[in-house]
């Protein structure tokens, strides 16, 4: 037999996949690679706030899309720098389940709801309440905390979800041997039977899921809120800077043309995500037999995310607010000086 | 949802009809170890991502950049006694640091706030090396007190001047002193004042005064090692527990007198 098991072409696959890692990190690119998106978010950042200032002063075709593509491509690269929201919605896409079209659809929103974050906080703490600028940016660090919390929380449900799905397949195994066994029947017969549930989830007998469907979507609501609760820093000094020099809706509109290109970013790595999971899912569907390693894969994701939320909301917790400018106090700290009267700020 | 990953595929279900067949003892190890393996793999690799990429992460990129200019001043003997610089803040930065000036809840004029805030800025630099390392052919030079500090608005700019003496003034006669102006954890960027695309510091970014005759200056553009910055990012850590990244991106100055 010449052809692979599937065992060996998992293992195959992944150990190239493993070996192109190691010889692009063995070979400096990796490195490069990341040297450069830094190098290139300066000289973005350098030439969006040079093209604020150029509207201001010659409003036209050419100053705005200016504007738009510098705000794009700050999106881009401000996403492809690695942060935890691209590793807990990758790591939810490729444990739970879900088409391309849902991965896109998270991606897109989470990175929608960070700009629309950036611009409520400095409408409401800045507009609304009065506070200063450089406060409201302190203030994401409050916003980062309440992120990390929610990632663990989504971890936590994830897990739950998963020693619920065991839990029921072992206590009705045979029930649902049999209705796989069923399953496959049709198959044979039905070339468009689709399946509403996991590879090899021993669960869902019937197949009007509604309220799982509602779960599901309970669940992906709660990691795009986790993922785009918190806002950018950059995004808000643009927001509070435009602001003060009257141009208020010019930093509105860069600020959603960054998320587009935070989207860009983030939903391309979503849906490599959701490929590799499909392929995986393909290639072991006949070890998968009646086993429910798809809860498996599910708990084992749910508890990562776990993981990756309680420590960065230790983290958080232990180190305090992030360091700002190196010349200036943190805002509303007790620096003691007249000029940081402001003490809005929890921290 | 997941239907496009089950749709029927008939070498899969004869394969599947196999195994059933003939499910013995090994396969079922195998089938135990490779999911195993997966799980394990998985596993890996996502913690592999969160560990090489994470420290990287948020401040990595400047959220703000300083254009400096320096002036190596010499004493009546010729020797460099210290460095005046000036900082321009950048526009964005400025505007905020102005809202919070225009916003002091007193009845204190404009000239006694920039004071004040030039105060605080001296002392919070006091505290970080005043974001400048000097060495004397490759030594390293001891610092005096930052004194005669000036804040002020230059169009849509903040600029806070200081003087920055060396401990002891030193000649420079056959040597060369380096100094680098840099941010430790990158949050903000510190660049010499340059032409308009960034590619060129321009001759004002550093000037001498009263220098012995032949002296020559140079800025030399950051070469940021990939390698180590990486290293960098996921060992060397500031005290506030973000990566030691901004002397990787810091431009070097060099002053050099004839012996």
């Amino acid at each position: 037999m010449s052809r692979l098991t599937p065992w060996r072409s998992m293992a195959l696959a992944l150990g190239g996949v493993l070996l192109a890692a190691a010889l692009i990190y063995w070979l400096g690119w990796w490195q490069q690679a990341a040297v450069q998106v830094v190098l290139w978010q300066r000289d973005l950042y350098h030439a969006l706030t040079a093209a604020i200032t150029a509207i201001d002063r010659a409003p036209g075709l050419a100053t705005w899309s200016v504007l738009l593509g510098v705000s794009f491509g700050y999106g881009v690269f401000h996403a492809a720098g690695p942060g935890h929201g691209k590793v807990v919605l990758s790591t939810y896409l490729a444990s739970q389940g879900g088409a391309w079209r849902r991965a896109i659809a998270l991606s897109a929103l989470a990175s929608l709801l960070q700009g629309l974050m950036a611009i409520a906080l400095v409408a409401v703490l800045v507009f609304g309440l009065g506070w200063l600028t450089r406060e409201a940016m302190a203030s994401v660090d409050q916003a980062e905390l309440a992120s990390f919390v929610m990632v663990a929380l989504v971890g936590l449900w994830l897990c739950w979800r998963s020693l619920r799905r065991l839990w029921r397949w072992h206590a009705a195994p045979r029930a649902a041997a049999g209705h796989a066994h069923d399953h496959d029947h049709a198959h044979d017969r039905s070339h468009e039977h689709i399946h509403d549930h996991g590879a090899g989830c021993g669960c869902g007998h019937d197949h009007h899921v509604s309220p799982q469907r509602a779960q599901a979507w309970g669940t992906a609501a709660l990691t795009v809120l986790s993922i785009g609760i918190r806002p950018c820093s950059g995004a808000v000094l643009l927001l509070g800077a435009s602001a003060l020099l009257d141009q208020f809706g010019k930093g509105v509109v860069a600020v959603l043309a960054m998320s587009l290109g935070t989207a860009l970013t983030v939903s391309s790595l979503a849906l490599a995500s959701v490929l590799a999971r499909e392929w995986t899912q393909r290639r072991l569907a006949p070890l998968s037999g009646r086993r429910p390693w798809g809860a498996w894969v599910g708990f084992a994701g749910g508890a990562v995310i776990l993981a990756l939320g309680l420590s960065l909301s230790l983290a958080q917790w232990q180190q305090g607010p992030a360091p700002g400018a190196p010349f200036l106090g943190t805002p509303g700290a007790a620096s003691g000086s007249p000029l940081l009267p402001g003490a809005h700020s929890a921290s | 949802m997941t239907g496009k990953s089950h749709a029927f595929r008939p070498h899969l279900a004869r394969r599947r009809l196999d195994q059933r067949l003939s499910q013995g003892v090994s396969q079922r190890l195998k089938r135990g170890l490779t999911r195993w393996l997966n799980l394990n793999l998985a596993l890996g690799v996502v913690v592999g991502v969160c560990t090489l990429g994470w420290p990287l992460l948020a401040s990595a990129h400047p959220h703000g950049w300083v254009d400096i200019s320096v002036r190596g001043e010499f004493d009546a003997q010729g020797r460099l006694e210290a460095l005046r610089q000036r900082w321009r803040m950048d526009p964005f930065y400025s505007q905020v640091v102005m809202e919070e000036l225009s916003n002091v809840d007193d009845d204190s004029s404009m000239a006694v706030r920039l004071d004040a805030l030039g105060t605080e800025i001296r002392n919070n630099l006091a505290t970080q090396h005043n974001l400048t390392w000097i060495d004397l052919d490759g030594r390293e030079l001891a610092q005096a007190e930052v004194v005669d500090t000036n804040t002020e608005i230059d169009g849509e700019r903040l600029v806070f001047q200081f003087v920055l003496p060396l401990a002891q003034p030193v000649a420079l006669g056959g040597h060369l002193l380096r100094y680098r102006v840099f941010d430790p954890t990158y949050y903000i960027e510190m660049v010499h004042e340059a032409n308009a695309d960034g590619s060129q510091p321009l001759p004002e970014a550093l000037t001498l005064s009263n220098a012995p005759p032949g002296c020559t200056t140079r800025i030399v553009k950051a070469k940021p090692d990939p390698q180590k910055v990486m290293e960098a990012a996921m060992l060397d850590k500031t005290d506030n527990g973000e990566p030691n990244l901004g002397r990787f991106f810091a431009e070097t100055g060099e002053i050099r007198c004839p012996g």
